[in-house]
């Protein structure tokens, strides 16, 4: 332990000391917890309260304020933070960041929380116990990373590096984990990306091409936005990036947001109009408000027919059959709103955009569903405008599509390079079953030079890596179950799989199994149950620790970059994710160590970016950089093709794309427009693929019905298949992410739980009337399985069965029961166990800060010991795995469960 | 129309610290712009983060309140008239408080009713303004006033005892 790190944990602990003692006076002059969540009962107490209130504020002019990247959620807003005494104190946000403008929203001030959290992981750690008994002791490093690397080492000697697995839940390194795993070999750097975002990312890059996996609508200069399932004041990735924008939109220039929901959401009380839809039914909504557009004549014929693959007569016979009047009996909105909705959003175009999120696209007809909403841009041609449907890219600066004379950012060399596909000949092409050996011999080319195996690249789900590999996360374990592949070493990092995956339980089971998972390494901040599943446990650095390279899609359409810079140590012995891999590559050895050339994150990260025209002290003392001067993203596809794209480049005669042959690679450069060559849409075509036959593709080679809705080349609705007969007593289960909350990673954070802690089953009024509850009331909530094409469809089992209490909740659709996904932890210490101290795996050979666990735990005034309600339910267990086809986007929001009360004893 | 200070680029706090002078206004108070409230608590966490409130206490809460016979929500912050501090620091650094600072839909406004053409200036002048508490009927230094606050919201806000969360918040959990 350095002198540092020693000094900062006396720091802590003296802070938690004195605050101790601040709060043992004060309760024993009478009164803070009696009256927590109003006023102080006494004016002792209010005093005393604000006494140390005063004692333990934040001195701006003695504190240094650092730039550095959030890690709060997904969306990665440019933040300072406050940092006095060897500690965080405030955290706000970097007006500097052209995308957050500034922002920040309560997520940014959990990362104090998880820092500072007293149960948080210091030290890597070695069970003592049976897998999952929560017994453990504290090891060294080199202990830990010696025995991994002793595990790990003979799977790359004998050539069968893919039995180590790497899964990660939350990996913002810019690609530094795959860096490792190329250089290890092992193709199998899996993710959860389907049961967030895949079968939102499909429709968009099938229209788009894949540089434009997330959209960037210009909402600060919209009219009008027609919101299909998204929350974007709550929960959407680049949420945080709309919130001012919308709402200066809305308020200062009267902009009209429209949502169709199924539970009143933040976003939909901030609407103009909010319409609780049937579920599953925004597609249906969406292809009628097209058939009124065409019907009207308020489509921008000339955009559509310069960018758009499928024929307007052609589209216009399709959308015929949708009407209003048939959108009405699918989705449960008039006929005539629809109607009205439609001509609203035409007559505004083109400063109109559509939005869609989890709330459209994750179901069986989910995919489709936002190609039928995206097709709405199309039609009136808002793509690229001012105030429309714009695009602004995402990735890493190297020269994509967008960011023609950007400085090219990227990974210092030398890049390991990445593991050769399993053609059949290899290998590993042999280890897998004659199935799936027959369905990838029949692939097309461009998918047999992609296919690494059933983890990485499931071959009943091919568009889950056609465009880029997004993985389907929730049928890992299964698969693991089944055999289909052979793990030896599983890590898993920053990852909750044991918690809230769909089927959590079966998570459980192969992770407790070692036959199946024969050594399994945690790799994360806190201990949750994931990690309680684990043979070591390392503890990585958070967010306020570490260095991570930044870029994202700016709703301010001007590419932009940040840094991730630490503002404290790590603290204990916790080590930035980086640095173990490092380590752990130089211990395996054999040519992986040349890859991890560096002694210094920061001097590892200043070659990353020098190429920036700013010198590095400059980039850390502002966090960001983005060229001001930069035209604005709008209608990249009108501009020209770069020069260098036109050396020897060809027209084909018949579709006016211009190709450009590159070392034997014919590639797509542009296009021919009214005799200029233009650069045109990322896409095989360089035009909008409303029309795309990578669908009935797909479809053809996993045996897919053509029949079936996902097939179709065109945007269509099909109804979820078990959504057709539902019964009287049927209701649909939904879940869903709070403002203050991120996934299963904040319920540890004091101040969200604080706000929200619990998970009840809330409802319609009308809906408990028909049950005979009230709020309050028991349930018990069974789920049962897809009747679509999907894992273990139409078995008549039930999936589980979750007991809850109701929460009655006028604007919810009367159809859907609808709870959190955040509560009901059983690890990650006192906070996210609502108070519950009981022993639990977690706490032995913990690492704990145990004064500052019980002044804590003295805090939480909605445990069950005070009365209150406690952390909520575990309720993940009864979300049946329901990977829709060919993109495997889970479809959360389709369960069909029955209700039942639970009579009072 | 839009008050043009609205746009103009916050300075970042590290510019602000010893280079501005003190915030001293001379009708200190705060503008809660309920048209822009997302009700998303960031005041609420910023200020209990910086000033280290225990669980239990509020000095600015974030209430969600179900809009009556209707399907939505209204969002309202609310300061506690004994818990809300002056956040002296911030103000002596030349920075508006904590709160304010972290409001990501400027909802939450802190500046100077005196100050001619300020944003608080104008918004005092429309009609949609309610005081709910001056100076003199709560220890609060600060004037809060609401813009668009719902009449039974106001309603609500002036019996101070009906906010007992027990009972009017359907969706965040309360004790």
């Amino acid at each position: 332990m350095t002198d540092n790190d020693q000094s900062r944990k006396s720091i802590l602990r003296r802070d938690f000391l004195r605050l101790s003692a601040t709060l043992a006076g004060a309760t024993a002059a009478g009164s803070l917890l009696s009256c927590a969540a109003t006023e102080p009962s006494s004016p002792a107490a209010r005093d005393q309260l604000l006494e140390q209130v005063r004692s333990t504020r934040l001195n701006y002019s003695r504190a240094r304020a650092v730039p550095t990247i959030c890690f709060g959620c997904t969306t990665h807003c440019g933040v300072i933070g406050w940092v006095e005494d060897g500690r965080v104190k405030l955290i706000e946000g970097n007006p500097l960041d052209p995308n957050s403008q500034g922002t920040i929203c309560s997520k940014a001030n959990g990362l104090i929380s998880a820092t500072e959290y007293p149960e948080r992981l210091l030290y890597p750690m070695r069970r003592v116990g049976p897998r999952g008994s929560g017994r453990w002791k504290r090891i060294s490093w080199d202990e830990a990373l010696g025995e991994i690397a002793d595990r790990l080492r003979p799977l790359r000697e004998n050539g069968t590096p893919e039995r180590f697995v790497f899964q990660y839940g939350r990996d913002k390194t810019k690609g530094f984990s795959k860096r490792f795993t190329d250089a290890f070999g092992t193709p199998n750097r899996l993710n959860r990306r389907s049961i967030c975002s895949s079968s939102r990312r499909a429709p968009l890059m099938s229209f788009y091409g894949r540089d434009f996996e997330w959209e960037s609508q210009d909402v600060e200069n919209t009219q009008y936005v027609l919101n299909f399932g998204g929350n974007p004041m709550e929960a959407y990735q680049g949420g945080m990036f709309m919130r001012k924008r919308l709402m200066d939109a809305k308020v200062d220039r009267g902009a009209k947001l429209v949502t169709f929901e199924v539970r009143p959401t933040a976003t939909a009380s901030v609407s103009d109009e909010y319409f609780a839809v049937n579920p599953a039914s925004d597609g249906a909504i969406a292809l009628a408000m097209a058939h009124v557009i065409v019907r009207e004549g308020l489509e921008d014929r000339d955009f559509w027919d310069r960018w758009s693959t499928w024929d307007f007569a052609e589209m216009s016979a399709h959308v015929a059959s949708f009407t209003p009047e048939w959108a009405e009996s699918e989705s449960g909105i008039p006929a005539a709103t629809i109607e009205r909705l439609a001509k609203e959003f035409g007559a505004a175009a083109p400063a109109c955009c559509t939005m869609s999120n989890r709330g459209s696209a994750k179901h069986y007809n989910g995919m489709q569903a936002d190609r039928a909403i995206r097709m709405l841009d199309v039609l009136v041609g808002n793509v690229g405008k001012p105030g429309g449907f714009c695009l602004s890219t995402l990735r890493g600066w190297n020269n994509r599509y967008g960011q023609d004379g950007l400085p090219v950012l990227s990974q210092p060399a030398p890049k390991p390079a990445s593991p050769s596909p399993w053609k059949p000949g290899t290998r590993q092409f042999e280890t897998l079953a004659p199935e799936i050996q027959e369905r990838v011999r029949n692939f097309p080319q461009m998918w047999q030079d992609k296919y690494f195996g059933e983890l990485a690249t499931p071959s009943e789900y091919p568009l889950s890596w056609h465009w880029y590999s997004m993985r389907v996360g929730q049928l890992v374990y299964p698969y693991i179950k089944e055999g289909r592949h052979k793990v030896d070493l599983y890590m898993s990092y920053t990852l909750g799989a044991a918690y809230g995956m769909p089927e959590a339980n079966l998570a459980r089971e192969v992770l407790a199994d070692e036959s199946l998972i024969p050594f399994h390494v945690a790799i994360d901040i806190n201990y949750g149950e994931q990690a309680s599943l684990a043979d070591i446990v390392l503890p990585d650095a958070t967010a306020l620790e570490r260095w991570d390279a930044h870029s994202n899609n700016n709703y301010g359409l001007r590419p932009y970059t940040g840094i991730r810079q630490p503002l404290v140590e790590p603290l204990g012995e916790a080590r930035p994710a980086q640095i173990i891999w490092r380590d752990l590559a130089r211990l395996i050895g054999g040519g992986m160590e040349q890859h991890f050339d560096f002694e210094d994150l920061e001097d590892y990260y200043r070659e990353w970016y020098k190429n920036l025209p700013i010198d590095w002290e400059t980039f850390k003392r502002d966090g960001i950089w983005y060229d001001d001067k930069r035209p604005l993203d709008y209608e990249l596809y009108d501009r020209a093709v770069l020069p260098e794209h036109l050396v020897g480049a060809e027209t084909d005669p018949d579709t006016g794309v211009l190709y450009q042959t590159k070392g034997g690679k014919r590639k797509a450069v542009g296009i021919m427009q009214d005799g200029r060559a233009v650069q045109g849409f990322p896409t095989p075509t360089r035009r909008i693929a409303v029309y795309d036959p990578i669908f009935p593709l797909a479809a053809d080679h996993v045996g897919l019905s053509l029949d079936d809705g996902n097939a179709s080349p065109i945007p269509t609705y099909h109804k979820v298949p078990e959504h057709k007969n539902l019964g009287v007593d049927d209701y649909i289960l939904t879940t869903f992410k709070w403002n203050v909350h991120t996934q299963g990673r904040s319920a540890y954070w004091k101040h969200a739980a604080e706000i929200v802690h619990t998970n009840h089953a809330m409802m319609a009024p009308e809906t408990a009337v028909r049950l005979g509850v009230v709020t309050g009331d028991e349930i018990d909530i069974t789920t049962y399985r897809p009747k679509g094409v999907a894992y273990r469809a139409n078995e008549s089992d039930p999936v589980g069965t979750v007991r809850n209490r109701v929460r009655i909740i006028p604007g919810m659709h009367p159809r859907v029961i609808a709870q959190a996904h955040h509560a009901g932890h059983w690890e990650h210490g006192v906070v996210a166990r609502g108070g519950d101290t009981a022993p639990s795996g977690g706490s032995s050979g913990m690492a704990a800060n145990t004064p500052g666990r019980d002044e804590l735990s003295r805090q939480i005034w909605w445990s069950k010991e005070r009365g209150g309600t406690g952390g909520g339910v575990a309720i993940n267990h009864v979300y049946p795995i329901n990977a829709a086809p060919l993109v495997g986007g889970q479809s959360w929001f389709d369960n069909v469960c029955t209700v039942s009360r639970v009579d009072a004893v | 129309m839009s008050d043009p200070t609205r746009y103009a680029p916050r300075p970042a706090p590290y510019e602000a610290v010893g280079k501005r002078a003190p915030l001293a206004p001379d009708r200190p108070g705060f503008l809660v712009d309920l048209r822009r409230c997302i009700g998303c608590h960031a005041c609420s966490v910023a200020c209990k983060t910086v000033h280290e409130v225990e669980l239990g206490s509020f000095p600015l809460r974030v209430r969600w309140l179900p809009d009556p016979g209707g399907d939505t929500y209204s969002f309202v912050p609310v300061f506690s008239e004994s818990l809300c501090t002056d956040d002296a620091e911030s103000l002596a650094v030349g920075m508006e408080p904590a709160c304010a600072r972290a409001c990501p839909t400027d909802a939450l406004v802190f500046g100077d009713f005196a100050a001619a053409g300020s944003l608080l200036g104008l918004a005092e002048l429309e009609s949609d303004i309610r005081r709910l508490a001056g100076p003199d009927a709560t220890d609060l230094k600060q004037e809060v006033v609401y813009r668009a606050l719902p009449e039974w919201v106001g309603a609500k806000l002036n019996q101070g005892a009906a906010l007992d969360p027990k009972d009017e918040d359907p969706i965040y959990e309360q004790r």
